[in-house]
This record gives structure tokens, C-alpha cells and sequence, in this order.
């Protein structure tokens, strides 16, 4: 380490430009939306009220706001078991050094770097009412899928679908990441002791990957919390608001409704949610860092 | 060569097949699309769809002559390069005196670079929307990059910090006791080993800003500067989709990503698990 003793202003020059455009685009405007949230428009001035809690006492009487808040949480626990369980098989295999290991990863990753909006376009069209791919695919099965976007029922669990879709590579990647910290070494060790592939996967394996995995669990959380692009583009947030996640509802507020005030309100949720899972992401980061050093 | 026990290759073989139905899975829709991409109007409105049919380039002229893709080609590369130029050079900065330099406040400024995780981005873009309309600042290029840059910082700047911690100290001390200067030091010892990280997170940077479309719909109105990401979701919402000219325009949105995606795959891969296990 370089020490500054001698009064340079070397560091703070090269450190300024990321610091003020943080605090100016990240930092300044939270305290922004809070004052926007217990505030509202005049009708015709534009000008602001204050009105204290007002905006969330009208939300949570809103049965909108507590639809969208379940949907979020059915979308985020539902695609991050799925996104985890397949991810886990996925690494386990990569991990067993099959033939075209490289192959099949690069595939993993076509659909995490396409844009949210290809990936729902390209799914919408698989999936379009009448020339859709996949009614010809299960028609023979008896099943009408093309009709699932539409359906109320089924849209969520379509939404669900192309999320992870989208995402596999993501968690399957960080899991394969944590599945070579344990080292060959450990394994042949055990299998001289007689371990079978249960035991050594449960007593050594696991032990070792497992702070990885709730790493992987919270970052899929958060990135499911506030994901909105894909959801934009499939389904719009319909039929019937049954896709309508937190941040949906807070973009159709702000963006589409332009009801800046309450959409703060309702930002305000989703920055609560947020938060949560981010703190714990932050401690379970540090706990696997210190474990693996 | 000693055989493998049936078993072994059962289960071998139960892998390969899982992998393959994953890979169909994952490249369906796309490859689909792809397809569609080269159909001629009236092949594509068919049920039940045709896999294989005459071939037409006709979606992709009509995409440049009637959708203007090649301005939005241009105002995309330009929002892109000129977005990962500065934030990769402002990362590097940070990221070198983070992990070089112990001054005062050291700690401060490496935690102020991972906060801004805590709060949704769709949760800033309220009041800055409401600051960037009152100072007339939508449909303006440098207002769209200052929003982006955000985005990429934090990200960039700890993958590089991950970097430079594989540079051990003790040899940038050795140059000096050789008597090396600290230029000398930051070109001949540092950059080098930095080079592929810079690489790695210019080139993600870029992807994202060139996937980006969130950011691009609420701070332009539609008529003037437009992304090649975004111009496909305001078709995609038209009332009569194109389909056929859609997917052209998807399939020329994806190809520059792919190439870069495919040319620096392990650096790519390598620096995604470093921003979110090791940063």
C-alpha cells in the first residue's frame, strides 16, 4: 500500500468523478422519492402538498397495491426454488467434466445476454394465440399452450418460465463456482475411507458449497425483486393484473400514470423488500468470503 | 484401455441427455425467432408454422428502409461506446487507488461504491425523471450516459479491485527499490495484468447498456434519439406486430452481443462470478 503521507491530492482527484456520480444518480435521489411519497400534486399548478402519511394509508387500503405485493412475492420465491433447483443439477453436471462442457455453457448463456425485450418478444411469439410454435409442439399432447399468456391463471407461471429462462446460467454458473472451491484432493480422500457419492456429497461437498448457494439464492432474490423489463414486454403486467409484480405497478404509477407521489409510496415497498435481502446478501457474502480464505 | 462399467455410462449417458434437453430448451424460442426472420410475409401467419420455407431477406431491408435501424444502429453505438469508455475509465481509477492507496476515507469511499446496491433502480429513476423533465434534459444524449453510468461502476470497479489484488505489493516495491518510476510501475506492471479485467468489464458494460431499454423509454420521448433495444419494444407494442420485421430487428440487436459474448466468453463468465461472490 502506497501511504499518503505527504499531502497529495492524487487519490482524492482520481476517486472523485465515481464518487459525485454516485452520490448525484444513486445517493441523492432516495431522500427525493421519500419527500415526493408524503407530498401530492395539486391538480392544475403542479405544485407540491404535504400531506404526512396520507399517500400510504390510501395504498394500503388499496387492494391494487396488496395484489401486486403478493404476485411479487409468488414470482420471487417461485423462480428462485426453480431457478436453484435446475441450476444445482446443471452445475453438478458441468462440474462431472461431461464431454462439451464449453458448449453447453455457451448456450447457458445466449439467453442471459440477450436484451429482456428480445427475450419476450421471442417467447410472445412462441406462444401467440393462433401461429404459435408451441401449440404445434403440444397439440398432439392435448394441450392448447399457445392460450397459457392469456389465460389468468397460467400467466404468472409463464412469466415464471421465461425468468428462468433467462437466469439459469446466471445461478448455474455461480453454483459450478462453488462446487470447484472443493477441492479433488478432499474427494479421493474420502472415497479411500469408503465414502459412497451420497456421503461424500453430503458430509464434504455440501458443507463447503453451501454458503455459495445462499450467496446465489439472495442475488437471484434481488435481481427477482425488482426485475420488470421481461414483464414489460410479455405480458404487460394482464391479464388481469395477475402479472402485476410491485415493480410493474410502480412503473405503470410513475411512467405510465405519471402519479409521481404514489409511485414514491409505492417505491417505497419495494426499496423495504429490497433492503432486506440485500443486507442479508451482504453478511452472507462476508461469511463465505472468510470461509473459503 | 480399461472399459467403463455400464453403469457409469448410463449415467453418462443421463447427463448428456439432460444437457441437450437444457440447450433445446434455451435456444428454442431464439432459434425460432431467427427462422421467422427469413420467412416471407405469407409464410409466417400459417398454422399449424412451417419450419422450413423459402428463404427471403426482405424483413431485414424493411427494417433498415422503414424503421430507420440503421440511425438507431448508430445513436445505439454511440450511447454505448461513449457510456463504457467513461465508466471504465473512472472504474479503473477508483479501482487502482482502492486497492493501492491507504488514505483518509479509504473505507468510506469502498463502501459509498457498494451501497447503492440496497435501493431498486426503478426507485431512483422517480425523482430523477422528475428533475430531468423540469430541466429539459430528456432526449439528451449525455443526460441518457450520465443515467447509465450507475450501472456500471460499482460492478466494474470491483472486478478490477479483484484484479489488482492479484498483483502482489512487494513487487511494485522491488520496481521502485530498481528504481522505477510510479508511471513506469502503473504501465509496465500494473496494466498488463489489469488489461483482460478492463476488457472483461468494458465489453459487459457495453452489453448491458446496449440491452438496456428501461432507462432509454422513460427519459426519451419516442421521436428523437432512439436505441436499436428500444425501437424493438415499441414495435413489439404496436398494434399490428410485423412479425417478420420484428424478428429481423431482434436478430440485429442480438448479433453484436453474441460476438462479443463469444469472442471473450471465459473473461466474460470469470468476471460475472468475481462482481457477485468475491467483489
Amino acid at each position: 500500500m502506497f501511504h499518503t503521507k505527504k499531502k497529495t491530492r492524487l487519490p482524492y482527484l482520481l476517486v472523485a468523478p465515481v464518487i459525485i456520480l454516485l452520490f448525484l444518480f444513486s445517493y441523492l435521489p432516495f431522500p427525493y422519492t421519500l419527500y415526493l411519497s408524503v407530498n401530492e400534486t395539486k391538480p392544475i399548478t403542479g405544485e407540491l402538498q404535504f400531506v404526512g402519511w396520507n399517500n400510504f394509508k390510501r395504498l394500503l387500503k388499496n387492494g391494487d397495491f396488496w395484489e401486486s405485493l403478493g404476485n411479487t412475492g409468488y414470482y420471487v420465491i417461485v423462480t428462485t426454488v426453480v431457478v436453484i433447483v435446475l441450476g444445482v443439477i446443471v452445475a453438478l453436471i458441468l462440474n462431472s467434466k461431461i464431454k462439451g462442457t464449453s458448449v453447453y455453457m455457451s448456450i447457458l448463456f445466449v439467453p442471459w445476454i440477450v436484451s429482456d425485450v428480445v427475450a419476450g418478444f421471442c417467447w410472445k411469439w412462441l406462444f401467440h394465440p393462433d401461429f404459435g410454435l408451441l401449440n404445434a409442439i403440444f397439440e398432439p399432447v392435448g394441450i392448447r399452450a399457445s392460450n397459457l399468456l392469456t389465460k389468468p391463471q397460467y400467466a404468472m407461471l409463464c412469466l415464471i418460465l421465461v425468468t428462468v429462462w433467462k437466469q439459469l446460467a446466471y445461478s448455474a454458473i455461480l453454483l459450478l463456482a462453488g462446487l470447484q472451491n472443493v477441492s479433488n484432493d478432499l474427494l479421493e480422500a474420502a472415497k479411500l475411507d469408503g465414502c459412497n457419492g451420497w456421503q461424500s456429497f453430503w458430509r464434504i461437498t455440501f458443507p463447503i458449497f453451501s454458503p455459495i448457494l445462499l450467496v446465489t439464492v439472495l442475488l437471484d432474490m434481488i435481481n427477482f425483486i425488482s426485475q420488470s423489463g421481461l414483464g414489460l414486454v410479455l405480458t404487460g403486467g394482464g391479464p388481469l393484473r395477475k402479472t402485476t409484480t410491485l415493480a410493474l405497478y410502480l412503473y405503470d404509477e410513475a411512467f405510465d400514470n405519471f402519479k409521481l407521489t404514489n409511485a414514491s409510496a409505492i417505491s417505497m415497498a419495494l426499496a423495504v423488500l429490497n433492503i432486506f435481502v440485500v443486507c442479508i446478501y451482504f453478511y452472507a457474502n462476508k461469511k463465505s468470503r472468510e470461509k473459503v480464505e | 484401455m480399461r472399459r467403463k462399467s455400464p453403469k457409469k455410462m448410463m449415467v453418462g449417458a443421463g447427463k448428456q441427455a439432460v444437457m441437450v434437453l437444457v440447450s433445446l430448451f434455451m435456444l428454442l424460442p431464439l432459434v425460432w425467432g431467427l427462422i421467422t426472420s427469413f420467412k416471407p410475409q405469407s409464410k409466417i401467419f400459417l398454422y399449424p408454422p412451417q419450419i422450413f420455407s423459402e428463404l427471403t431477406l426482405d424483413n431485414y431491408i424493411q427494417a433498415f428502409q422503414r424503421e430507420g435501424l440503421g440511425r438507431h444502429l448508430v445513436s445505439t453505438v454511440g450511447l454505448a461506446v461513449t457510456s463504457t469508455v467513461i465508466g471504465i475509465l473512472f472504474a479503473t481509477f477508483a479501482a487502482y487507488i482502492f486497492s493501492r492507496y491507504n488514505f483518509r476515507g479509504r473505507t468510506f469511499c469502498t463502501t459509498f461504491v457498494v451501497l447503492p446496491m440496497l435501493i431498486p433502480g426503478l426507485v431512483n429513476l422517480i425523482p430523477l425523471f422528475s428533475v430531468y423533465s423540469k430541466m429539459g434534459l430528456l432526449d439528451n444524449f449525455f443526460g441518457l450516459v450520465l443515467l447509465y453510468l450507475p450501472g456500471i461502476l460499482p460492478f466494474s470497479i470491483m472486478v478490477l479491485q479483484n484484479y489488482l489484488r492479484a498483483v502482489p505489493f512487494t513487487l511494485e516495491e522491488a520496481a521502485m527499490i530498481d528504481g522505477c518510476s510510479r508511471w513506469q510501475i502503473l504501465t509496465k506492471i500494473i496494466l498488463p495484468v489489469i488489461i483482460p479485467g478492463v476488457i472483461a468489464v468494458a465489453m459487459i458494460g457495453f452489453v448491458n447498456i446496449w440491452n438496456e431499454f428501461i432507462i432509454t423509454l422513460i427519459f426519451t420521448s419516442g421521436r428523437g434519439l432512439r436505441t436499436v433495444t428500444l425501437s424493438l419494444f415499441y414495435m413489439v407494442n404496436a398494434n399490428n406486430v410485423n412479425y417478420g420485421v420484428v424478428c429481423a430487428v431482434a436478430f440485429v440487436n442480438i448479433i453484436p452481443v453474441l460476438v462479443i459474448f463469444l469472442l471473450f466468453r471465459k473473461q466474460f463468465i470469470n468476471s460475472m462470478i468475481d462482481g457477485a461472490i468475491k467483489g
